[in-house]
């Protein structure tokens, strides 16, 4: 076939369609464009945010000497240990500490200034000068309205807050490295002038000393292994010089992560505990959480932008789908004229790759500019960050930018490209269906009005079915944002129904009490096959505290589960658990007998003497006790710990904290969805029907009632989204927050406020409502000649 | 460009929905005619102009228009071969709402390496006065000149009309014809005009008259009447 050849490469006289059809539907492009722009800009400021904050977190590690490991001994180590220790190829390096009640509630730990490691970061003020001042945490200032320039009262010594640092061995406030959840409100760290440090009393002194490898060059795994290497050594030299001796295993397991079995080997003859606590940088939650958290809000982020996107590119290409019927004899004269389905496809998509490029464009400029401050603050009000400065990141333009662009553009050559795939007859004659529909839907014998919305509905099933997926999706953020902070009230009302007692102590030695209400228990922790802590209890028979009638006797291997346990690893009676001491290859199997309500810990009941015949202890052995009364005949230095309902409920208060605002930002999101789903596909049928709708007028039709007839079957459908979505929503979100949870250390039971899905159901009708005004007056607007001119 | 058919079959449906539309049409045409193809509703004069101008697919025999066989064109071949050699009108005018009178004629133009003078054509089909208004904007009349205008301005060999006055009165009918008249003298283009009525026969140099599928009459005019001066 010969051709008269194709130099032309004028601009195609098509485009010039394009602004007017933007000044026709301006509104509709507005509203999609700022969208998008919002949406895009928010993903983007917390990616940059994101990204800036995590280099400054990850170089905080060479910028402020972060250590690779600390320990905590019960003796000040010798100079001869020390060089001992230092000899395997590490610096170590002083930062004893002394943790002080504020309140009754609050914890300061106090250091010297840091000279070598772990340095701080001063970001307001300066660090303290003389005795009477010091530097705190900001986050924690920050929690607790607390200014530079302000005093704090610390055992009984007045000190000037003169400035406000971030310490990146803390950027997740936990105290203990076994705590289930950071808490920056109720805990502090600070800095005082040496001098200070030493007017301070002695009481809770940890010999803390940090270590940092000489070669910074190690891989992660390299780290750790000589982390396990380096705790030898530690424990051999930990008591140097001492008349003392290797103690009691099962307290140390609970304080920190080091292995029991090694003990056995270790030539320490008398009754002092050599270590406290062992921790290396990889398995210190203080540094590392941080780090974990924002990679998985970046991936959050970034699916959910996706997600959006791709909505509302399936919107925009039934849209431009409906532009298409509409103009299926014009598209069908230019086919037949030789136009190709190219250059008709690259004209339909051109208004909706255009709106989205210039979102993408608009949202990344806003993401770095107004958006990037608002989302690092998110990050500065749950962790101890140290000072950013903003990185151009290549990464969130592509995903921000290029990758929303890729992806309108694909769904829109996909949608609408099978749209113009029809034959150039097909258009002429307006025969859009791919599949002929042989006759009519027989529908029963109902009423007109019935018959009628059967007919729109069966008439725009596809421009449903978007619109069950965009309310589907949107419902789905609305129910996270609505039912997060009914969980949480859940779970500390749960908490406090069930917890044990008062006061669960947990001591360092085994010291007697005259208190008739306390109660004996052992306590230990071992890992399951996930990794995680479960926390096992040796219960006396009989217990007040704990209800352990069908627990039985030390012999079998039933146990009882807490029921936050058998939750979150979806375990039933009958079921085999199988847990292991953290550094060594002992292994327990049990068998589940029954399900104790204790949803704050996972966590397994036995009888204490199981307990102590399980674990080689002797037989009157106890690791604590329960009480509701504080044991005022208890030295403090005598108790490792005591656990109040605030420590079980930390986890859920710190979500509150942080997240707070993020679940309202959700909903917010959520209904601007449903507005915008509900009014383009509303606006779209109301398109589609123009015609009818004339005709309708013409016949005697009222607005409202022609109105009535098309937007009935709008209402019906989303009325039925809005159920379908909020009961598949409720199981979907069950489904990922099972997953979710279990990336997390703890539990929080999942529960579902009886309001949430009624909740859901009248926001979307309020919404449909909302926009059916809008409908309405264009509906009122559609002239009666358009039924009797034949204008494409 | 001339133009042959070879017995050209086309039915539709199957089994005893079946019906055939064309049942062996065969005639030729030579370049720069004005072909009528008169015949009643249903006789299947607009599936042959459809076939002959590719939009449609015969089941057997063959359409050959200079040198190209249309069935053996693929779908590719098929679109390069309107774009370069056809132009339609249809009884629907089809313009693009949102595009002037100018612009409509554009989007023929920019199929063409070597469209004709876009103002030239413009003042030939009587719309310069009207090239800046939208469709809406001008009478049915109008908008069918603008239709012609958009089909003719690449300067197509053929140009194929399917009731090109279906849709107007008497006065502005024989306006359309005049302008296809004119086109036919001025850019020596082959007309086919798809019409019901009798009294188009008289304008043409070749009538193809159908009935139920099949060619019934088929012969050339000695002596043309001018559309001007058609009466019915």
């Amino acid at each position: 076939m010969t051709s008269k050849g194709r130099k032309n490469r004028k601009p195609n006289p098509l485009m010039k369609r394009i602004p007017r059809e933007l000044r026709k539907d301006l509104g509709k492009y507005i509203v999609l464009f700022l969208f998008l722009t919002l949406m895009i800009g928010f993903v983007s400021g917390h990616m940059v945010a994101d990204g800036s904050m995590f280099k400054a977190y990850n170089d905080s590690f060479s910028k402020y000497n972060i250590e690779n490991g600390h320990f905590i001994t019960s003796l000040k180590l010798t100079d001869r240990a020390i060089g001992n220790i230092e000899d395997e190829d590490v610096k170590l390096c002083e930062l004893f500490y002394k943790d002080k009640m504020l309140t009754k509630d609050k914890t300061i730990r106090l250091y010297k200034i840091r000279e070598e490691m772990d340095l701080a970061d001063v970001m307001e003020g300066r660090l303290p000068e003389k005795e009477g001042e010091i530097v705190i945490d900001r986050l924690f200032a920050e929690n607790n309205e607390i200014e530079v320039g302000d005093s704090m009262t610390i055992d009984k010594k007045e000190l000037k807050v003169v400035g406000m640092v971030a310490l990146s061995d803390y950027s997740a406030l936990f105290k203990n490295n076994s705590d289930m959840m950071f808490d920056a409100t109720n805990f502090c760290v600070a800095l005082v002038t040496p001098e200070q440090f030493r007017d301070f009393s002695n009481a809770g002194l940890k010999y803390c000393y940090a270590w940092r490898n000489n070669n910074q060059e190690l891989t992660e795994s390299e780290q750790q292994t000589k982390a396990e290497d380096l705790m030898g050594v530690v424990y051999e030299n930990a008591l140097d010089g001492a008349d003392i001796s290797y103690g009691a295993v099962i307290w140390n397991s609970l304080m920190g992560s080091f292995p029991g079995a090694d003990y056995e080997e270790l030539d320490v003859t008398s009754g002092e505990k050599p270590l406290q606590d062992y921790v290396s940088r990889q398995d210190n939650q203080a540094i590392q959480f941080t780090g974990d958290d924002m990679g998985r809000d970046k991936i959050m982020f970034q699916w959910f932008l996706y997600i959006i996107v791709a909505v509302l590119a399936f919107a925009f290409a039934i849209t431009t789908r409906n532009t298409i019927e509409q103009e299926a004899k014009t598209i069908g004269t230019l086919r037949a004229s030789g136009y190709t389905r190219k250059e008709l496809l690259v004209h339909y998509i051109t208004l909706p790759v255009i709106v989205t490029v210039a979102a993408a464009l608009t949202g990344n400029i806003l993401g770095y500019t107004a958006f990037k401050a608002p989302m690092a603050a998110m990050y500065y009000h749950s962790y101890s960050l140290p000072t950013y400065t903003t990185v151009w990141s290549a990464e969130a333009f592509f995903k921000t930018t290029v990758i929303p662009c890729l992806l309108v553009i694909a769904v829109e050559v996909l949608i609408v490209g099978r749209s113009l795939s029809l034959s150039p007859l097909q258009f002429l004659r307006r025969d859009l269906k791919r599949h002929r529909q042989s006759r009519a839907v027989k529908l029963p014998d109902i009423s007109f009005k019935r018959r009628f919305l059967l007919r729109v509905l069966l008439q725009n099933k596809s421009t449903y079915v978007l619109l069950f997926a965009g309310i589907f999706f949107a419902s789905f953020i609305f129910l996270f944002g609505s039912l997060f902070a009914p969980l949480l009230h859940n779970f500390k009302d749960n908490v406090q129904e069930s917890k044990i007692c008062d006061y669960q102590y947990i001591l360092k030695e085994q010291v007697e009490t005259e208190d008739p209400d306390a109660e004996k228990y052992a306590v230990c922790t071992l890992k399951n096959e996930n990794g995680e802590d479960i926390t096992v209890y040796g219960i006396q028979k009989d217990s007040k505290y704990v209800d352990m009638k069908n627990i039985g006797g030390a012999s079998g291997d039933g146990v009882i589960l807490s029921d936050g346990y058998l939750d979150k690893y979806g375990l039933a009676e009958g079921d085999e658990i199988t847990l292991k001491e953290e550094f060594n290859s002992n292994r327990y199997s049990f068998r589940v007998q029954g399900e104790y309500k204790y949803p704050a810990v996972l966590c397994v009941f036995m009888s204490i003497d199981r307990f102590n015949k399980m674990f080689d202890m002797e037989e009157d052995y106890f690791s604590g006790y329960f009480s509701n009364r504080e044991l005022k005949d208890i030295n403090e230095t005598d108790v490792a710990t005591i656990i109040t309902e605030k420590d079980l409920t930390v986890m859920a208060n710190q979500l509150e904290d942080s997240m707070g605002l993020v679940f309202y930002m959700f909903l917010v999101f959520a209904v601007v969805i449903f507005l915008l789903m509900i009014y383009l596909l509303a606006r779209l049928i109301t398109e589609r029907n123009t015609y009818a709708i004339s005709m309708l007028k013409i016949l005697g039709y009222t607005d409202r009632e022609a109105g009535r007839l098309y937007n009935s079957a709008t209402l019906v459908m989303t009325v039925i989204s809005f159920i379908l979505s909020g009961v598949l929503g409720i199981a979907g979100i069950r489904g990922i927050y099972y997953v979710m949870m279990r990336a997390f250390t703890g539990w929080l039971t999942f529960y579902v406020a009886p309001w949430g899905v009624p909740l859901l159901i009248v926001t979307g009708i309020a919404c449909y409502f909302f926009v059916s005004l809008i409908i309405m007056r264009r509906i009122r607007r559609i002239p009666m000649a358009d039924a009797l001119k034949d204008v494409e | 460009m001339d133009l042959e058919l070879k017995n050209i079959k086309k039915a539709y449906g199957e089994g005893e929905s079946r019906q055939e539309v064309l049942r062996g049409i065969t005639f030729e045409l030579e370049a720069g005619d004005i072909c009528v193809l008169l015949g009643p509703s249903g006789s299947g004069k607009s599936t042959l102009l459809n076939i002959i101008g590719g939009i449609d697919t015969a089941d057997s025999g063959s359409v050959t228009i200079g040198d190209h066989t249309v069935e053996r064109m693929t779908d590719r071949d098929l679109s390069e071969y309107r774009r370069d050699h056809l132009g339609f009108v249809f009884q629907s005018y089809n313009l693009i709402p949102n595009l002037t009178v100018r612009e409509n004629i554009e989007v023929g133009a920019y199929l063409s390496d070597d469209p004709l003078p876009l103002d030239e054509l413009i003042t030939t089909l009587g719309l310069w006065e009207h090239k800046d208004k939208m469709p809406n904007q001008i009478s049915g009349g109008q908008q069918q000149r603008t239709a012609i205008g958009r089909a003719i301005v690449k300067n197509p060999d053929i140009l194929l009309c399917d009731e090109p006055t279906g849709a107007l009165d008497y006065s502005t009918s024989k306006e359309i014809l005049q302008l296809i008249e004119t086109v036919n003298h001025k850019y020596g283009s082959t007309v086919i005009i798809v019409t019901h009525n009798d009294a188009l026969k008289q304008m043409a140099d070749r009538v193809v008259i159908l009935k139920d599928g099949r060619v019934t009459e088929t012969y050339r005019n000695e002596t043309k009447i001018p559309a001007a001066e058609l009466e019915w």
